[in-house]
């Protein structure tokens, strides 16, 4: 009895995996066939279009099928990729604003979160910027998920739309410093500005990532980092310091002494790096103190800073042979065998 | 007599028929899962999610480790290749331990290396480093030649001259995607540290074009044996860790690729010196994590980015599931306090259990079966009924099993281009509890033998150098 239930059930089985292999062979087959089209298709378009992109070409040729139309729009987004300047852009933004704007509405309220995803990162790459009401119906509406709104706020961004402040101040997930990285990279001046002055309402992730953003865009934001060289938090300091030595902001030794001496290494380290960037001789007993620091790192840093130093050298190469720390001396060779 | 033999087998029988039905629930369950999650996304894009990464500015640097024993063939080609990976910053760092070959001096002949002073941090204990050598051409090129002192032992050397907060441990046989670490490395960017490890999928490079270092067609082996570890590769990437992965189950972050957040993995003491060093260091970053009562995650991620040379003769093949079962039960053994301890949650309560009740003994379990199915049909009568009803839970817990990753992944993935591959893939599945599975259940139970003998050595399979 047990061998015949058994025996049935895998017979079963087996039935339907053979039923699935075969349907899956028979869409390999179609997709094989499918994909060669579409390269044949793209083939015999891709010149015609670049013309057309680079103005040499006034004729538009109109997909006819849903194979066409695919063919053009990953023909489109490879060029969007590659071609800059404005007017190519532009001129591939009202392409696919005038043909695509349909599929993309169909896919952006598709039940599948794969289609809407792809369907987002196609109106980045192509910058289809009359799609924002429907991005903005989506972002408000209860099925977005954490990636969608994380998406859709850097497409925002990009797109330079200022409701997206208020959003980043009041996510309607909790973003991931990540996400807000992403987001202020692609904001403009303009909506930096109105963040910054907004600053201490960001959740602490977007406040670190923010002051991160004014080191790697090297924002000229002298009065606000020092300001926030003052702060309790140990990690905006940090930051700071290191947005800072990102962008030379030179300091004077009095105001960096407190934090090379920090009992935290990781804002010693900071510390140290900004030094190096300040070319100011009267930091370097700081910073050869720093040598024999408790961390590797921060040791591994005071002599990188110190090489940069006018000066640095000379003291490099005296504290290999006579530092009285063992550790201060293994660094000081290191870097100099490095330089040199 | 007789009759007491009989009831023995009956009892043997019993409990292996009632082990396979359970096992197969459990399969079931993780198909489920990895199913549910594959659905979401199997028509994502590519590359779209991971274009951003490429910025510098988001990316955090990794240091690559490439221990090295004895690896003359490939080493070079799978250095190559490292070389030539897509992301904004990383050191590769390839650790020569102690080999008696010409590795060392096919590194330095081809990378034109020169000999640099270079303070490493001993964070971990590691044999002494003789020399550290760098590229002039590829200035984020070391190599350290060290004394002999085995796999986790030069890895531990690694970690401690790494400059970078991640690492990540590559087999000098594996060829990655380029792609490879903006794809593993975007779950634990993404986390902002949750995250504490990562793993992509592994497959099998032979039967693959290959050229400078790089998958050009993804292809198949002529060669049965290793067809059948294609499946096996498939069927354990796709079913078991994706789904453990969905629940932070996950014991094995792969020793071909996974990368680590290097404060853990020295603070967990590195890698320890047993056959598998990888699992091993997972099953104490969980630990850790659970005892510092910090909510860490480790992850894998469905993708294939790492290619691997399969072993393809059966000597090979013997040695290398011997020494990976054997690994398996040495690591298992060393936490065996976490088995079922509340204290260590769901990793204590149903990821070991899994391990070591399904994988562990699982070989052990599907020999006896082999072996009553073999007695019962020379008994005969009422035991003919009995081996046959064996044999078909053993074909559903096998071949259809395989046979179901195979569609799996051709729904998913779709990795292999050609039709006649997965065809051939489909019907060696079918196979596989006929012959394959129960050479490797015999290879795995000598692990076990091993393992008991405590035997000690890195184990290399013949390479022919997977780049040409």
């Amino acid at each position: 009895m047990a061998l015949l239930v058994v025996f049935t059930a895998a017979i079963a089985l087996f039935a339907v995996l053979i039923v699935l292999f075969l349907h899956l062979v028979v869409r390999k087959w179609r997709e094989n066939r499918r994909q060669a089209r579409l390269r044949v298709y793209k083939e015999r378009h891709r010149l015609w279009l670049l013309r057309y992109l680079l103005g040499e070409e006034e004729q538009m040729l109109l997909p006819a099928s849903p194979l066409e139309r695919e063919a053009m729009m990953e023909l489109l987004d490879h060029f969007a990729s590659l071609l800059n300047g404005e007017q190519v852009q532009e001129r591939i933004r009202t392409l696919a604003e005038m043909h695509f704007q349909g599929w993309l509405h169909r896919r952006l309220s598709s039940r599948h979160w794969s289609e809407r995803m792809n369907a987002l990162f196609l109106i980045e790459d192509l910058q289809v910027k009359a799609m924002l009401p429907e991005m903005e119906r989506l972002y408000r509406s209860n099925r977005v998920t954490k990636g969608e709104a994380a998406k859709l706020l850097a497409i925002f961004a990009q797109f330079d739309y200022s409701p997206v402040v208020a959003y980043v101040l009041e996510p309607k997930y909790k973003l991931t410093e990540f996400s807000y990285r992403v987001i202020f990279g692609h904001m403009s001046e303009r909506l930096l500005r109105q963040v910054e002055q907004r600053f201490d309402e960001l959740p602490r992730a977007g406040k670190c990532a923010f002051i991160d953003m004014i080191g790697i865009r090297r924002r000229g934001e002298r009065s606000f980092l020092l300001e926030l060289l003052t702060s309790d938090e140990l990690e905006l300091r940090v930051r700071a310091l290191k947005a800072m030595a990102e962008i030379g902001v030179s300091i004077e030794a009095t105001k960096l002494d407190c934090h090379l001496r920090s009992p935290h290494w990781q804002e010693r380290l900071m510390a140290v790096r900004l030094a190096g960037k300040c070319r100011e001789e009267r930091l370097l007993p700081l910073l050869y103190e720093r040598l024999a620091d408790r961390s590797f790192a921060v040791r591994s840093e005071a002599a990188a800073s110190i090489v940069r130093l006018p000066g640095g050298r000379a003291m490099l190469h005296k504290a290999a042979c006579t530092a009285e720390d063992r550790y201060a001396r293994d660094m000081a060779k290191q870097w100099i065998g490095e330089e040199g | 007599m007789v009759e007491g033999g009989q009831a023995f087998l009956s009892a043997i029988g019993h409990v292996v028929l009632i082990y396979m039905a359970v096992v197969l629930a459990f399969y079931t369950f993780l198909f489920v899962v990895a199913f549910i999650h594959l659905r979401r996304t199997r028509r994502l894009d590519d590359w779209e999610p991971y274009e951003e990464l490429l910025d510098a500015s988001y990316a955090k640097p990794i240091s690559i480790l490439v221990p090295a024993y004895n690896e003359e063939a490939g080493i070079v080609g799978s250095v190559r290749s490292l070389l030539a990976i897509e992301y904004p910053e990383y050191e590769v760092i390839v650790i020569n331990d102690g080999s008696t070959d010409k590795t060392l001096k096919r590194l330095i002949d081809h990378f034109h290396l020169k000999p640099v002073y270079r303070v490493i941090r001993r964070q971990l204990a590691a044999k002494e480093i003789k020399v550290v050598y760098q590229s002039p051409d590829y200035p984020h090129l070391f190599v350290l030649d060290k004394e002999n002192g085995g796999k986790a032992d030069a890895l531990n050397a690694g970690i401690n001259a790494a400059r970078y907060p991640y690492i990540c441990s590559i087999d000098g046989d594996s060829v990655l995607e380029r792609r490879a670490f903006l794809k593993v490395m975007k779950p634990m960017l993404e986390s902002d540290g949750e995250v504490i490890a990562s793993g992509g999928t592994v497959r099998i490079a032979n039967g693959c074009r290959i050229e400078r270092g790089e998958i050009v067609k993804v292809g198949l082996s002529r060669r049965p044996l290793v067809i059948m570890q294609t499946i096996e590769y498939l069927r354990a990437f796709l079913l078991g860790r994706l789904g453990l992965s969905r629940h932070n189950l996950l014991l094995i972050v792969s020793g071909a690729f996974g990368v680590f957040f290097k404060p853990w993995v020295i603070e967990a003491g590195g890698y320890t010196d047993t056959a598998g060093e990888d699992m091993e260091l997972v099953v104490r970053l969980h630990r850790l994590a659970r005892e510092k009562n910090e909510e860490k995650k480790i992850i894998y991620i469905p993708d294939p980015v790492c290619w691997t040379e399969a072993p393809e003769t059966y000597g090979d093949l013997r040695r290398q599931r011997r020494r990976w079962h054997r690994g398996l039960l040495e690591s298992l053994w060393m936490h065996r306090s976490m088995l079922f301890n509340p204290k260590y949650g769901s990793i204590g309560l149903l990821s070991l259990p899994y391990f070591w009740f399904i994988e562990l003994l699982g070989p052990i379990v599907e020999l006896m079966g082999y072996i009553v199915v073999v007695f019962s049909l020379f008994l005969g009568n009422l035991y003919v009924e009995f081996a046959l009803l064996l044999l078909t839970v053993s074909f559903l817990y096998g071949s259809l099993l395989s046979a179901t990753a195979v569609l799996l992944e051709e729904w998913t993935e779709r990795k292999f281009p050609s039709i006649s591959d997965l065809v051939k893939l489909f019907f060696f599945a079918l196979t596989e509890t006929f012959w394959y599975r129960p050479l490797t259940a015999w290879w795995r139970c000598e692990g076990v033998i091993d393992a008991v003998r405590r035997k000690k050595q890195w184990g290399s399979i013949k390479r022919k150098g997977v780049s040409v």
